[in-house]
């Protein structure tokens, strides 16, 4: 396998999409050429990075309170209007 | 069990629509952890992820007829919060500056260059306030159609096929928009280590 097919087979390969064989022939690669194994190596570790960056927060109390009573308002005024329907899972049509 | 589930969902989205107050709340706590992160990832904005997460939940609300139960609730309304997340991303956008085309090393490009290994020492990928700087210097510069798909691929962890079907795309394009949006990342976080680092590799 040559250093352009392995930048191009770079995703597929850190996302586990190839098949057996070329996954092999990859690996192999790697072993043999430091190159191409830092760049998977730091594509790889650009995904994790940004993962770590953005893990979950959690959303502020004051917002999920806001959140409840516009949702709470919305419904009572649409209710008034009768603007919203029912879904059709209720009616059994689909 | 999967009939009882879905027998649950109408009595809860029927308890909702009545307006009934724990009903709302349970809606709430049940998927704004997810929605509101979903929303925080595309967005990058606190104020704008609560923004896009209210209008996600009346939007769903107000298409509620439009729920066919054939997807889970869930997989309805993530669906909403992406398109009302990726609407409010545009409209920022459109408001401040016109998107760049991307520029995306090749491999000529990278194979010309010396590269780097940082990922050795775990000491010099602890994320600093400089590193996180650029790196959400790096994402805001990726047009919208690579920031989804890097956004629902590696930060949500959906599929191939699930980002496909969410964004209504096919699995090749997701896989190349894919492709693009980690090598240009790759590259921001490259350009950093290059500069802050004198432990080269050889070629």
């Amino acid at each position: 396998m040559t250093h352009r097919q392995i930048f191009k087979k770079v995703c597929d390969f850190i996302d586990g999409e190839l098949d057996e064989t070329t996954c092999k022939q990859l690996e192999k690669h790697l072993v043999a050429c430091p190159r191409c194994r830092i760049y998977v190596d730091t594509v790889r570790q650009t995904i994790m990075l940004y993962q770590v960056k953005d893990s979950p927060r959690k959303l502020p109390a004051k917002a999920r309170k806001q959140l409840v009573a516009t949702i709470a308002l919305k419904i009572k005024k649409a209710g008034n209007d009768h603007k919203w329907t029912k879904p059709s899972c209720f009616t059994g049509q689909r | 069990m999967h009939q009882i589930i879905r027998m649950d969902e109408k009595k809860f989205l029927a308890a909702v629509r009545r307006g009934d107050e724990r009903a709302v709340q349970k809606l709430v706590d049940l998927y704004s952890p997810r929605l509101y992160n979903l929303a925080l990832r595309i967005l990058r904005h606190p104020q704008d992820a609560e923004d896009a997460l209210q209008e996600t939940f009346i939007t769903a609300l107000g298409k509620l007829d439009q729920f066919d139960g054939r997807a889970s609730f869930f997989t309805w309304i993530y669906r909403i919060a992406v398109n009302t997340s990726l609407m409010a991303l545009r409209k920022r956008r459109s408001r401040h500056r016109k998107e760049e085309p991307l520029m995306w090393p090749g491999f000529d490009e990278i194979q010309s260059r010396e590269l780097i290994d940082w990922t050795a020492d775990p000491g010099r990928t602890l994320l600093t306030t400089e590193m996180r700087q650029i790196m959400d210097e790096a994402i805001e510069k990726l047009p919208a159609k690579y920031r989804m798909v890097f956004v629902l691929r590696d930060l949500e962890e959906l599929t191939t096929e699930e980002t496909a079907k969410t964004l209504g795309v096919t699995t090749a394009n997701v896989k190349i928009r894919l492709m693009r949006a980690r090598l240009f990342l790759r590259e921001a976080l490259a350009k950093y280590f290059h500069e802050h680092d004198d432990t080269k590799a050889q070629p």
